[in-house]
């Protein structure tokens, strides 16, 4: 500041050397330059105030997006938790309805018997191995129920739902004949039996499952 | 004043060694005193079968808890009425969410301890329920529970885990480095009364999860095999039974099936003795199926051929007056060698066994892998028994027949997956990768180098009379025919010692075969041990045949065509 000092006491100076410039001018010259200062440091206080206010707002605003992101990132948190334990949940019934001793005892209860007899088609060779023959209950291939123990069969498949489900299926695929050789619509031929096996709901089924025309019995899609 | 500005110094300097200084350590110490370090344990990697079906895999569960000093009744918000809920009435609730005594649940929620354990490892389900309950009060903790999915099926050979999730048995023992992962660990800072401080948690060491480990079983095959195993255990009211499925191409085990078998779910739903795989673990003494390998023997020394010749007598006597005796009663007969397999004549065998050197048979059981443990490392595998000086003069004859040796029933079925093979015994495999967490996969087992034991047409020459076993009429092998398939096996019915220099009245029966005969694929091996409604090998033809018919529907073997080489059995 001194030194802006001297520079205009310097520079008042110079209408002495010249008679044109009147004498008030210093003083003019003087009292502009303080104001200028004031102003100068009105502008600086300003716009700290100012900056500090911006900045108080912007941590305001920051913080209160950073909170929101907490209490959002949280709440996914929960919604995760919550999705992996009902995940787990379903896993543990899938894992109990797809067990064997699930799959054998739904498979017998709808009558369901191994064949000893088995007959190959050799396309290539245009040829039929084995003899044909009916699987009948009561011969040797048959075993009577599960025998082996599973402690963690804890969801099980309702023979008495399933044997509605396919009966109720049949009913239908009676009353809405299909040509033999009419591929069967995925879309249209709703399994029943796989919507209510072992009481969990399937809402996939009808895409899941291919129904064979008038067989009642779902089929596995790479059949 | 000057005291005034001293005891301002004073402070601020001790403000500045608070503030500044000792800041750090200050605030570490605040920090180790508010917070907690807890294991974050590593999932335990899946057991499947050969074709991704899992068999043993890690769930989550659940262990209720709560601090008896803080029960108290507390509000619930009933159809939007905020309701007090009596410490009565919560009881109730969570006894009918646990399935427990509401009188045993109340004992759990007394007393001044901060901690009490009302249930131990729940599932999910029960979990939710209780969680809905919104007790303030319960607080639960997460642990890793191991399960199998389909209970005994492959029980002996997965193995157990104990209470504290440590590896009890079987492959779960065996194969712990595969499965097992490495613990982690987090921080996380907790309040004044205890309880967690939520988004505080602080990973300091992530969990490496365990390796998955694949087997060569077939999952559906095993289950099958459990199962009819377990019917002709239980109605030949036997002490147990095993089928053993190999592929005779590769050595690898398809199915090894055993009954009893224990549920890994709840390992002491069975007796001890019946927790482990005899698959593995049981010795006895094999009795007639080795009379193949005596047959084999002499046939690739040159010493005999499938028509050799002999008279086999219901008695024999050797050194002197060692008696040996056929287990059927029937006059001298004129036997081949064929015959003397089809009668499972032990006085023909040893005509054509003496033939060859003690010595010389010893090696070949040693290349049959006789005496000597796989190389699949199963837990307390055992080797057999087989001497390389005869023990006594009669056991040099006797071991011709399956005496005076022991084997286990996986050597047995290795011993016909020689014939099925060429006359190549191959590794057993049963174990086919272990795929660690991040996928690197890598051998799960050690698989030995191929052995030549036989010639490749002495293994032909063998499994050509093993078919006519089953062809021929006279035999138990008949018994064993299967409509469309040429099959070929061997019977045995070997006495059990009595551990008093005798044997017993009971026997261990067994019937080993391949299928298909013209180019065997599958060798199956049943070992029914101490069956008590039948006292000979034609109890294990019937599950032999159910299994082996399981087999050739499910691997699509096509019926065979050409027929059985004719070899005549007597002259």
């Amino acid at each position: 500041m001194s030194a802006a000092v001297s520079y205009r006491a310097t520079s008042t100076s110079r209408p002495a050397r010249s008679a044109q410039r009147p004498a008030f001018a210093v003083v003019q010259g003087a009292r502009t330059s303080a104001v200028r200062s004031a102003n100068s440091k009105l502008w600086i206080l300003g716009t700290v105030i100012v900056g500090l206010i911006v900045i108080a707002i912007a941590n305001l605003l920051m913080t209160l997006a950073t909170s929101a992101g907490v209490y959002q990132v949280a709440n996914l948190k929960a919604r995760q938790a919550g999705l992996e334990l009902s995940t787990q949940i379903v896993g543990q019934q899938v894992n109990s309805l797809s067990s064997n001793q699930n799959l054998a005892n739904a498979a017998h209860a709808l009558g369901m018997i191994s064949n000893a007899n088995p007959v190959y088609l050799d396309i290539s060779k245009s040829k039929v191995y084995g003899s044909a023959a009916q699987a009948a209950l009561g011969n040797s291939t048959n075993i009577s129920g599960n025998l082996l123990a599973n402690a963690e069969w804890t969801t099980r498949t309702n023979p008495k739902q399933l044997q509605a489900a396919v009966s109720a299926e049949q009913a239908q695929a009676t009353k809405t004949p299909v040509a033999v050789a009419k591929v069967p619509n995925a879309t249209t031929s709703k399994s029943a039996a796989s919507a209510v096996v072992g009481g969990v709901a399937n809402t996939n089924s009808a895409t899941s499952q291919i129904g064979l025309a008038g067989s009642g019995i779902p089929a596995a899609v790479s059949h | 004043m000057a005291i005034i500005v001293l005891v301002a110094v004073i402070l601020l300097g001790k403000l500045v060694e608070y503030q500044v200084v000792e800041a750090p350590s200050i605030n570490a110490e605040s920090l180790s005193r508010r917070s907690i370090t807890t294991t974050i344990p590593a999932i335990r990697g899946d057991i499947v079968d050969r074709n991704g079906k899992i068999l043993a895999t890690t769930d989550i569960s659940y262990n209720i808890n709560v601090d008896p000093t803080l029960v108290l009744p507390f509000n619930r918000s009933v159809n939007g009425v905020d309701t007090q809920i009596s410490v009565d009435q919560v009881t109730q609730e969570l006894a009918a969410a646990l399935k427990m005594q509401p009188q045993d649940v109340a004992a759990k929620l007394k007393g001044t301890s901060h901690f009490s354990q009302v249930a131990k490892e729940v599932d999910g389900i029960t979990y939710l329920k209780i969680k809905q309950l919104g007790i303030p009060w319960v607080y639960t903790e997460q642990v890793p529970h191991r399960v199998y999915p389909n209970g005994a099926l492959a029980g002996s050979l997965l193995g157990f885990m104990g209470a504290d999730n440590t590896p009890l048995e079987g492959l779960e023992y065996s194969q712990n480095k595969c499965l097992a992962g490495v613990n982690g660990n987090e921080t996380f800072q907790r309040g004044v009364d205890g309880i967690k401080i939520p988004g505080t948690a602080d990973v300091k060491v992530a969990p490496q999860n365990g390796g998955t480990l694949k087997l060569t079983i077939d999952a559906d095959l095993q289950y099958y095999a459990q199962q009819v195993m377990a019917q002709y255990v239980r109605s030949e009211r036997a002490d147990w039974g095993s089928a053993i499925v190999v592929e005779a191409k590769t050595g690898k085990i398809l199915a090894a099936a055993e009954a009893p078998s224990v549920d890994p779910n709840n390992p002491t739903g069975v007796t001890a003795d019946n927790r482990s795989s005899r698959i593995f673990r049981a010795t006895f003494e094999p009795g007639s199926t080795i009379k193949t390998v005596t047959a084999a023997t002499a046939i690739d020394q040159g010493v005999a051929t499938p028509t050799s010749q002999v008279i086999a007598p219901q008695t024999a006597y050797v050194l002197g007056n060692y008696r040996i005796s056929d287990s059927h009663q029937h006059p001298n007969e004129r036997l081949t060698l064929q015959g003397i397999l089809i009668e499972s004549s032990n006085t023909g065998i040893i005509q054509i066994g003496i033939k060859v050197p003690y010595a010389t048979r010893y090696n070949y059981w040693q290349n049959f892998g006789l005496g000597t443990p796989s190389q699949i490392g199963f837990p307390g595998e055992a080797g057999g028994e087989v001497h390389a000086t005869a023990p006594d003069g009669a056991s040099v004859y006797t071991s011709m027949f399956g005496q005076a040796m022991t084997v286990t029933p996986l050597q047995t079925a290795f011993i016909y997956q020689t014939f099925a093979n060429g006359g190549v015994r191959l590794s057993p495999q049963l174990l086919s990768s272990c795929t660690a967490a991040d996928g690197t996969v890598s051998a799960a087992q050690k698989v030995a180098a191929p052995v030549r034991v036989l010639k490749t047409s002495t293994a032909s020459q063998i499994v050509a009379m093993l078919e006519n076993n089953v062809v021929q009429k006279g035999g138990v092998g008949s018994t064993a025919q299967i409509p469309g398939y040429r099959i070929g096996g061997k019977s045995g019915t070997a006495q059990i010692a009595d551990g008093k220099g005798g044997y017993g009245l009971l026997h261990a029966i067994s019937f080993i075969g391949v299928a298909p005969a013209e180019d065997p694929q599958y060798v199956l091996a049943v070992t029914i041990y101490k069956p008590r409604t039948v006292s000979n090998s034609i109890g294990a033809t019937p599950p032999f045949k159910m299994i082996l018919e399981q087999v050739l529907r499910m691997f699509r073997v096509p019926p065979s065509t050409g027929k059985t080489p004719n070899i005549p059995a007597r002259w």
